[in-house]
Formats: structure tokens, sequence, C-alpha cells
């Protein structure tokens, strides 16, 4: 049985896996579907301590997995499917069909895009729409797009698939979308509200297009808990600092934050987290 | 053998006769590196008969092109030279294995 068994690898799970390696727990941190998080779909991040100049996303989560490597986390390539918290071990049911049994657990499971639920969306899922620009980002080049998202995180995927020679057609909100359309194999455009009008490459009131990317508004990956953890009715876990309605479990970073979704506070977290789970050790 | 990094010239002799997987990744996406330790560790130990051809798109864009992949990870699995199926998004082994079957 493992000491600390740590769910997921943005910078919540690195930053509780830096500080229980480095207090000899030997942790493991399971790396999940999205390794590294949602600072791996960042180009730009200005805000982050002890990077004056701006820098990119994976850069730093490559610097947070050598600090964590050279301090003795273990890194496995899976995601946990399901969990059982009810007696003092817990246990995770693992993608890869292991379950893993540990004395304390941080859930660090971040967050991900928020799906429409749209018409088309689940059909021209991968088949047009995406929502990793750094995975499918360069398949568009030379073709036409759409970013639906708002705010910074919208522009700077525009900018992003600019930079890979995509033709951005336009930035949609989310609530201005009314469908995906398609040709049956693959979208071929989005189709607007009916108090919207397009701004360009109209076809009535469809934008056509060859790829759309959503940049929506996160959501915490937490379904895998089911009812293991109090959540919040949006899916954030529910805790007190860092700690969740089962004692020995943990919770760190955007998966427990219903605001201020910041990586340097998930790093903050994921530190608290392995405090709290190491003094949870000590006095059980 | 069983897993193998494969180009565009190489591509129809490589997938020509037997159970072969095709897997289209690319460093910086997360799924694929999911769907790679699946493929590796639950199929390519227990299913010698099946060939995996990985393809990294970043090095290998035409092949993706032709394929019209659009998004990582992608699957083509063919058997006896025909293409079965191309799979969008992170695919289980069991599935893999039973459209393989």
């Amino acid at each position: 049985m493992e000491n600390i068994i740590i769910i997921g690898s943005g910078p919540a799970g690195m930053s509780a896996g830096i500080y229980a390696a480095r207090a000899g727990m030997k942790p493991i941190v399971l790396e999940g579907l999205e390794s590294g998080g949602q600072l791996m779909q960042t180009q730009h991040v200005a805000n982050y301590p002890g990077f004056p100049e701006t820098v990119s996303g994976p850069t730093i989560i490559a610097a947070m997995r050598k600090q964590a490597e050279t301090a003795g986390v273990r890194f496995v390539m899976d995601a946990v499917e399901s969990v059982d918290f009810t007696g003092p071990v817990k246990k995770l049911s693992t993608m890869m069909g292991d379950t893993l049994e540990a004395k304390a657990v941080i859930v660090a499971s971040g967050a991900g895009v928020t799906k429409t639920h749209l018409p088309g969306e689940a059909k021209y899922w991968g088949r047009g729409i995406s929502a990793c620009l750094t995975c499918d980002g360069a398949f568009y080049a030379g073709k036409k797009v759409v970013v639906v998202g708002e705010g910074p995180a919208a522009q700077g995927a525009k900018n992003y698939l600019t930079r890979c020679g995509a033709e951005v057609v336009a930035v949609v909100a989310p609530a201005d979308v009314k469908s995906f359309d398609g040709d049956g194999s693959r979208l071929t455009g989005v189709t607007l509200q009916s108090a919207n009008q397009p701004i360009q490459q109209s076809d009535n009131q469809t934008i056509l297009c060859d790829g759309l990317f959503l940049v929506t508004a996160r959501s915490p990956q937490t379904k895998f808990l089911g009812d293991a953890l109090a959540r919040d009715a949006k899916g954030h876990i529910v805790v007190e600092g860092t700690k969740t309605s089962v004692p020995g479990v943990y919770a760190a970073g955007d998966c427990a934050r219903p605001r201020h979704k910041q990586a340097v506070i998930a790093a903050g977290d994921g530190a608290l987290a392995a405090l709290e789970a190491m003094a949870y050790l000590a006095h059980s | 053998m069983a897993v193998r990094d494969i180009k565009e010239a190489e591509y129809d002799e490589g997938v020509k006769s037997g159970k072969v997987i095709v897997d289209f990744w690319a460093t910086w996406c997360g799924p694929c590196k999911m769907q790679g330790a699946l493929i590796d560790q639950k199929i390519v130990p227990e299913h010698p008969e099946i060939e995996v051809l990985k393809v990294n798109v970043d090095e290998e864009p035409a092949l993706a092109a032709r394929f019209g992949v659009m998004s990582i990870p992608t699957l083509i699995l063919y058997k006896d030279g025909q293409m079965l199926e191309q799979i969008v998004g992170l695919t289980k082994p069991d599935e893999i294995l039973a459209k393989l079957a």
C-alpha cells in the first residue's frame, strides 16, 4: 500500500508531489488523461512567480516535473475511473485495470472544457470540433476555423491558431451558438442563435468552417469520484482548506475551486494538501 | 518488433497483412500519452500477432492529411490489408481488441 497517491499532474499535483517526496513519502502521481493539465494548453503565462519573462505552460510543467522526479515522485501514466473511500484504506480503480491502495489521497484532477451539449457537438467531436489546441491546431493550417469562447482564453486561442497557419474566421460566444453543422462525417459550420448576426463568411446564420475550437469556461473534472466526496452543484469538491468530506482525502487546485482558477493558487493548494496529508498520516 | 514508428513511404506495405493498429499521436497531446500507454501495456504484451504502427503527426503530416486526421489520438485498424475502422479519441484496449477480433 502507498502512503500518498496524488491524482493529477498539473501545478497542484506537481506541487503536492514535490512536498510529499521531499518528506520521504515516495508519492505516486497519476498523470491522468491530460498529462500536465491545463497549462499544457497555455502558450503565455505572465503571472507565475519565478519566470520574469513570459513563459509557456509546457515549459513551466516540464520544470515542475523535473523537480518532482528529482525529489523522488513516481509518475504513473494512468487515470482514475472510480474510487472507494469508505474504509481507512483508500482504493482507486484505474483505466489500466489496476486497483491502487493508499493511506492518503490528494485529488488534483483539475478542470476541463465545458461541453455545450448543443446539437451536433457529440457527432462532430474530433471530426472538426476540438478542445485541444496543442493536439489539433496544426491540422488546420490553411483552413478556416471558428473559436467558441470569450475573453483572454478565446483571444489566446485565436492567436495560437493563427500562428498554426489557420484562418480564424470568427470568435463566437458559447451562448450565441445554436448548433454545430456537418455533412454527416465532418463539421462544415456553426449556426448562431437568430438574434445574432454572423460577422463574416455568412451563409444565412451559419458560419462555414473546417474546424472549431471550444475554449469555454472550465468545469471541474471530478465525475470519477461519484458520491465518494461532497461536491457542489457544479462538481467542485467541497473543501475546508484542502480537507474534503473524507478524512485522509484532500483536494487541491481547480477541481476544488469554484473561483480563482489560477496555476499559482493550484500550486499553493497542492503544497498545503501534501502538508495536511502528512499530518494526517503522522496521527493515524 | 510489435511497436514501431512508420513513415509515409512505408505505410502501405506496413498495413497490408495481419492485424495492425495505426496510432496517430503527437508529443504534446495528453490523451495520446494515455492511449500509447494502454496499447503498450495492455495490448502489446498479450497480443504478439498485432502490429502497432505509430505515426507522429508532427513528423508525418502527409499521412495525417491522407487519412483526414483532424483530432488525435486517432487509431486506424486493419485486418488482412482491409481498413476496419478509423477511431477518434481515447479508446480502451477491450474495444480495440473486439474490433480486431
